[in-house]
């Protein structure tokens, strides 16, 4: 590949007005580099769908039902059996029973925060958030230590970017991509092509006329801040190099009956774009409906059975049959969750409210074994009964599924170490 | 003659104390009475010590067999403040006689002393502590009392503070709102009694164990006997544990509810201290004053946090250690109270020769005075180029034109900056861009504002244009009635629903002052109560919204009898101002006036403050109290006198805000150069130089916009309405978000203004330069057209983007490029993106 396109370019840059040469242009170029793949995936380099029910969906209106219990507990809807014996969800999610036999059912999740942005920063770090230390979310640990496969940026958030969804302490160069909604018509993501009247000699003579101009100011900057814009415009000529990327983004190839399949809504065209982006290489998707969504304190049972439960049930359902038909459940993990559960009673607003000490997650793919349960609650699903895991465990266990040592210590700026997981252990049984 | 051995002995503890190594032999020389240099310095410019202090100078220990630890301070010629208490020499002294005939001249001593600053009393009367380091001596006077207690144990007294020193009722843990694992302690254990509770009654009483007391929850878990999600927090043969058990063996008692309480913390040293070796320590002293009168060192008793842990580091003891040169809060916590000690860290040598820089006024006194004190030297003065460049962007949000620059560059008079300061005020962009950043303050967006937006905005924008004095606008914001499409200020009140909303936002907008807190429960970090949360609250219980004439139109008016009622007692609370009286209203009268008549007051430091701290963040990049919404005692400014003094200089020039702006725009420190020198690389709260930022969202939408000559074209509005003429966040721009505009979802609104690919694939592929920089109407074209000459074309765009001519050699590399280039078009464009591209371009420096 000719970098520069331009041989004149070179010869300008050798005569070295700016101190810095080519050489150091080319070690800069490195730095951004990509880490390439090779043949078939290694079982470490999985790839993560995090579905994320922002709010904190009710675990006794999903899959953690209590029909025994009285009505201002078990609220107002039914069980229904699923495609594996003795396992029931809500009623209102027929094709999720359907695909039972696929996803692990964690009953026994306890967390220790119940106010929404702390929480969220605990299910997505690890941690608890600190006036002193912004923690590195999941997304943003996994981008850094695996970094960039096929040249795709490897932590996509569809539609957006949240809070705690950063990358903290690691710093803004392992943040996000943002996706958009792909559920507009004619979805493409922003600023992926160049103009027409540019071609890649002019965005390389672009390049080298910047970083020359550049040098004289370099000096000023005593944060380091430079460099973290210069590794994004590396990125950024990467992606839109990137062929791999253009037809990762694009949706709209995707066959009607495939789109309609997974459900016309943002989480359902959400959850085909992040099949779509692991496909292509991405490591870890975030797919959520917006901010807070879930956040049902009023009027819980209308907008679950009329909103909430058919767009989800749609969209993972069609998630975990179409990763398990292209043979990509065993490399792909795929998480659902929020950041906490809901009360057991149902409170006069005919809404529930925040609950941490007893809440359910869903795990599939990435070798967890399907069709089963882990850990109960009381009759109330108000407290766990039998093994109790904790935020730590879960995200112990995330990071194990990728081949990330989870003991491992970062630094902080201030030369804090704080471990990947806080003590946490791998939740062994899902995956015997 | 000293032995070889205690001179080393001596020396070694020196250079622990932070006398650097050259500075042993001269105090030897004093102790020893050897000839010494007459200067306060040695030949290595190291200080000598020239006089000792006891803290506390007065002691007063309450009962007997009770402990108090003092700490000597040293005075060193260089005039900094040092912890020499593991040097000094301690002895009991008979009290200092009140006459010549006193009593107690034989009574036997009341105190015996440690070797390490440690008082312990043996009997009531009175005592003085006498301290000898080196030649010099000082004297604490010491009063034993009788502790007035009946009582042996006391819960609130002597319990409670065990679960604030290992972080038990912190928010994280059992003080969350919910408590955790069905344990619930009160954050940071405001409310003993309740706590008490919660430890011996609640849970069945199965947290105590009365008849086996090594087996009580309350202990098993904390040692991690037995699982604990907080995982072990002390072990058995701690202070704590021992402490817990023994009042477990006794029946675990309460003693008398409702007393004594913890009401104060005093911490000593009072004063800002200097750590000037790696070796270095400084021991603080806590004392906590009850609601009995008593005085008990707790010390060991209390919970510390150091607000920057790169600098120093603090000991679960109080001791603190030095990290790296720079400055450091420790904030000391214990049952609802709490104080806050200063160290600065200085590692660094000595600067020879430290320059003197030239002054303007009294914020370079203050600021320059400081940074000796440090050893830091201040940056150059900027260019005129940086200048002109900076007070644009920073005053008016803008860039300077390339005539604007020319001309600037060009005026030799030497009074040329200030005139420019005065000018920019007249431009209309001044009153644009602080409405804009007082939008974001006020939360100026449809979310809250319905379609006062832009109303309100205008209205903001007058009190800058005509500079409105401070205080008026915001007694007119505060007590305001009418429509919201007519009485403009009254959207001040829709951003708020509730009284409690219209405190929280008050007091963090006008006073700098976060009260969130204290909406649910007594400040954790500062000395606002609950109870001054509600009493705020009902100024606000009488405003009340109905639809107003027009479309969406709200309307603001007054029910008088309506008062504000407790959350949970449901009693009507009486309005009560911050840390003030309770206020008595005229029947019917509208108690906003009141309220905000008292906020405004001249006497009102927190107001003048924190209104200077803000202007002075725009313009520094960092409030003098940081974060600029958090003025508390326990995050003192980094510099006191220097925000006292602009205070007050805002006060005495009837809240003017452009004679504050003036002030500081005029001042060296101002005008320092981003570019720094090896002893202020690492400064970042000192303002020893310019603290380069990106520009905003707006400022850079705006620049492109001016450097191209082509506008951007908003949703609604007309082309050429600028970034930062738009009323609100809502209005549609996919640049501005993506460079971090003000979501205006909360009074804090800090910028984060962080790196991302959205922003470089935006400058490199996206329409903002690219589709400008082709435009018919771009200075490119214009120029090309007046048959102007390469050279030209580059100077221009050097000009308008940074503001600044080129150097030859970037003269010479735009033309080479230019030239080799497809088309002279092309080559001017892609020279034109490159500039724009550029950290020199993006930033202000």
């Amino acid at each position: 590949m000719d970098l520069f396109g331009r041989r004149d370019f070179i010869k300008i840059g050798s005569l070295g007005f700016f101190g810095l040469g080519l050489n150091e242009f080319f070690a800069l170029k490195a730095l951004a580099a990509d880490t390439p793949v090779h043949g078939k995936p290694l079982e470490t380099d999985r790839s993560i769908i995090l579905v994320w029910l922002s709010g904190g969906p009710p675990q006794t209106d999903t899959f953690d039902m209590k029909p025994d219990a009285p009505k201002e507990v078990r609220g107002l809807f039914k069980p229904i059996a699923t495609n594996v014996a003795g396992i029931q969800i809500c009623e209102h999610l027929p094709r999720t029973a359907q695909v039972a036999d696929k996803f692990a059912i964690i009953r026994s999740m306890t967390s220790r925060e119940a106010n929404h942005e702390r929480a969220i920063n605990y299910l997505l770090t690890g941690y608890l958030p600190l006036q002193t230390i912004e923690f590195p979310s999941m997304g943003s640990v996994i981008a850094k230590e695996k970094g960039p496969r096929n040249g795709l940026p490897p932590y996509v958030a569809v539609p957006n970017t949240f809070p705690s969804y950063g990358p903290g302490f690691l710093g803004g160069a392992y943040g996000p991509f943002i996706a958009g909604d792909p559920n507009v018509t004619g979805y493409r993501v922003r600023d992926l092509n160049l103009p027409t009247d540019i071609d890649w000699n002019r965005v390389n003579n672009r390049r080298w006329l910047l970083n020359q101009i550049d040098q004289y100011f370099r000096e000023i900057d005593t944060r380091n801040e430079f460099r973290t814009v210069d590794t994004f415009y590396e990125k950024a000529y990467d992606l839109m190099r990137s062929s791999v990327a253009k037809k990762a983004f694009d949706i709209e190839s995707e066959p009607e009956g495939v789109r309609s399949r997974y459900g016309r809504t943002p989480v359902g065209q959400g959850c085909l774009l992040a099949r779509r982006l692991v496909e292509a290489g991405v490591r870890f998707v975030t797919v959520s409906k917006g901010w807070l969504n879930w956040d049902t304190h009023g009027n819980n049972f209308n907008t679950l059975e009329k909103l909430l439960l058919p767009e989800l049930d749609m969209a993972y359902s069609a998630l975990l049959e179409d990763l398990h038909q292209r043979g990509m459940l065993e490399s792909t993990l795929v998480v659902m969750m929020g950041e906490f559960g809901r009360t057991p009673q149902v409170n006069a607003e005919a809404g529930r409210d925040h609950w941490s000490k007893a809440f359910s997650i869903v795990m599939a793919g990435g070798g967890v074994t399907g069709g089963q349960v882990l850990g109960a609650t009381d009759g109330k699903a108000a407290e766990v009964v039998s093994d109790p895991y904790q935020v730590e465990d879960l995200v112990a266990t995330i990071y194990s599924r990728v081949g990330i040592d989870f003991t491992q210590e970062y630094l902080t700026p201030i030369g804090r170490p704080v471990k990947l997981s806080n003590g946490g252990k791998v939740i062994a049984k899902l995956f015997g | 003659m000293p032995s070889n051995a205690k001179i080393l002995r001596v020396r070694n503890l020196l250079r622990r104390v932070g006398t650097a190594a050259g500075t042993v032999l001269p105090l030897v020389c004093f102790l020893y009475g050897a000839a010494a240099p007459k200067t306060g310095h040695d030949a290595k410019g190291d200080a000598f010590l020239e006089e000792i202090s006891i803290e506390p100078a007065s002691i007063v220990i309450s009962g007997i067999g009770e402990s108090q630890t003092v700490i000597v301070t040293g005075r060193f010629a260089d005039g900094s403040l040092r912890d020499v208490t593991r040097l000094a020499e301690f002895s009991v002294a008979p009290p200092a006689p009140v006459s010549s005939h006193s009593l107690t001249l034989h009574a036997p001593l009341a105190i015996e002393i440690g070797k390490s600053g440690v008082i312990t009393s043996k009997s009531l009367g009175l005592a003085q502590v006498k301290v000898v380091v080196s030649n010099q001596t000082a004297f604490a006077s010491v009063s034993v009392k009788d502790s007035g207690r009946t009582e042996k144990l006391n819960f609130a007294a002597d319990i409670a503070p065990v679960f604030s020193r290992v972080g038990c009722n912190s928010s994280n843990c059992h003080g969350a709102l919910n408590g955790q694992g069905g344990f619930k302690l009160s954050l940071f254990g405001y409310d003993p009694d309740a706590d008490y509770r919660a430890i011996v009654k609640d849970g069945n009483g199965r947290r105590v164990d009365l008849k086996f007391p090594e087996e009580s929850l309350i202990l098993m878990k904390p040692t991690f006997t037995i699982r604990h999600g907080g995982g072990q927090l002390f072990s058995e043969d701690s202070l704590e544990y021992r402490a817990l058990l023994n009042w477990i063996s006794a029946g675990a008692p309460q003693g008398k509810p409702g007393g004594p309480r913890l009401e104060q913390i005093l911490v000593y040293p009072r004063d800002q201290r200097f750590l000037t070796t790696a070796e270095a320590r400084q021991q603080l002293v806590v004392i906590g004053k009850y609601t009995d009168g008593r005085e008990v060192d707790i010390t060991r008793q209390v919970r510390y946090h150091s607000s920057d842990e790169t600098v120093a580091v603090v000991s679960p003891n109080g001791l603190v250690s030095p990290r790296r040169s720079g400055e450091a809060n420790i904030m000391i916590r214990s049952l609802g109270a709490v104080g806050v000690a200063q160290v600065a860290v200085v590692l660094r040598p000595a600067v020879e020769n430290y320059p003197r820089t030239p002054r303007n006024s009294y914020i370079d006194d203050l600021v320059f005075r400081k940074l000796e004190k440090l050893q830091i030297i201040p940056s150059d003065l900027c260019t005129d180029n940086e200048f002109i460049r900076r007070v644009y962007l920073d005053l008016i949000g803008t860039l300077p034109t390339a005539p604007e620059v020319q001309r600037f560059l060009n005026d030799r008079s030497p009074a040329k900056r200030s005139r420019l300061i005065d000018a920019l005020f007249r431009r209309p962009e001044y009153a644009d861009f602080w409405s804009l950043k007082w939008g974001d303050l006020l939360t100026n967006s449809p979310q809250f504002l319905y379609n006062g937006t832009a109303y309100f905005q205008a209205w903001l924008r007058e009190a800058f244009a005509t500079n409105r004095p401070y205080d008026v606008t915001v007694r007119q914001l505060l007590a305001s009635s009418g429509g919201t499409y007519q009485a403009l200020p009254t959207n001040f009140y829709a951003a708020g629903k509730k009284p409690e909303d219209m405190v929280t936002f008050t007091s963090q907008a006008f006073l700098g002052v976060s009260l969130e807190c204290a909406r649910c429960h007594d400040h954790p970090n500062e000395r606002w109560k609950r109870d001054d949360f509600l009493g705020m609250a009902a100024f606000f219980s009488q405003v009340k919204f109905k639809n107003g004439v027009r479309n969406n139109e709200r309307f603001l008016y007054i029910d008088p009898d309506k008062e504000f009622q407790h959350p949970q007692t449901k009693q009507i609370v009486p309005a009560k101002l911050l840390g003030g009286p309770q206020v008595f209203f005229w029947p019917q009268e509208d108690r906003r006036a009141r309220l905000a008549a008292w906020l405004t007051s001249p006497s009102n430091l927190y107001f003048a403050r924190a209104a200077v701290n803000r202007i002075w963040r725009e313009f520094m990049g960092r409030g003098i109290v940081d974060p600029v919404d958090d003025l508390r005692f326990t995050n003192p400014p980094s510099n006191p006198a220097l925000l006292d003094r602009l205070a007050r200089d805002f006060v005495e020039h009837g809240f003017d805000l452009q004679h504050l702006m003036k002030r500081i725009l005029n001042s060296r420190t101002y005008q320092l150069s981003s570019k720094t020198n090896d002893t202020n690389r690492d400064d970042s709260s000192g303002y020893s130089h310019y603290t380069m930022r990106r520009l905003t969202a707006e400022q850079l939408a705006d620049a492109i916009a001016q450097v191209t000559a082509v506008p951007e074209k908003y949703p609604f509005f007309y082309p050429g309405k600028r970034a930062i003429q738009l009323p609100d966040p809502i209005v549609d721009s996919y640049f501005l978000t993506i460079f971090d505009r003000a979501t205006r979802e909360n009074a804090t609104c800090t910028r984060k203004q962080t790196a991302s690919l959205a922003q470089s694939l935006n400058l490199v592929s996206g329409e903002m330069i690219n589709a400008k920089l082709r435009n018919q109407g771009s200075p490119l074209v214009r120029l090309i057209g007046q048959a102007r000459s390469d050279r030209d074309i580059v100077r221009y765009f050097y000009l308008a983007a940074l503001g600044r001519r080129p150097r030859v050699q970037e003269m010479e590399l735009a033309i080479q490029a230019i030239a080799k280039s497809n088309s002279r078009r092309e080559g001017l464009e892609d020279f034109a993106w490159a500039l724009l591209n550029s950290k020199e371009f993006l930033y202000n420096h």
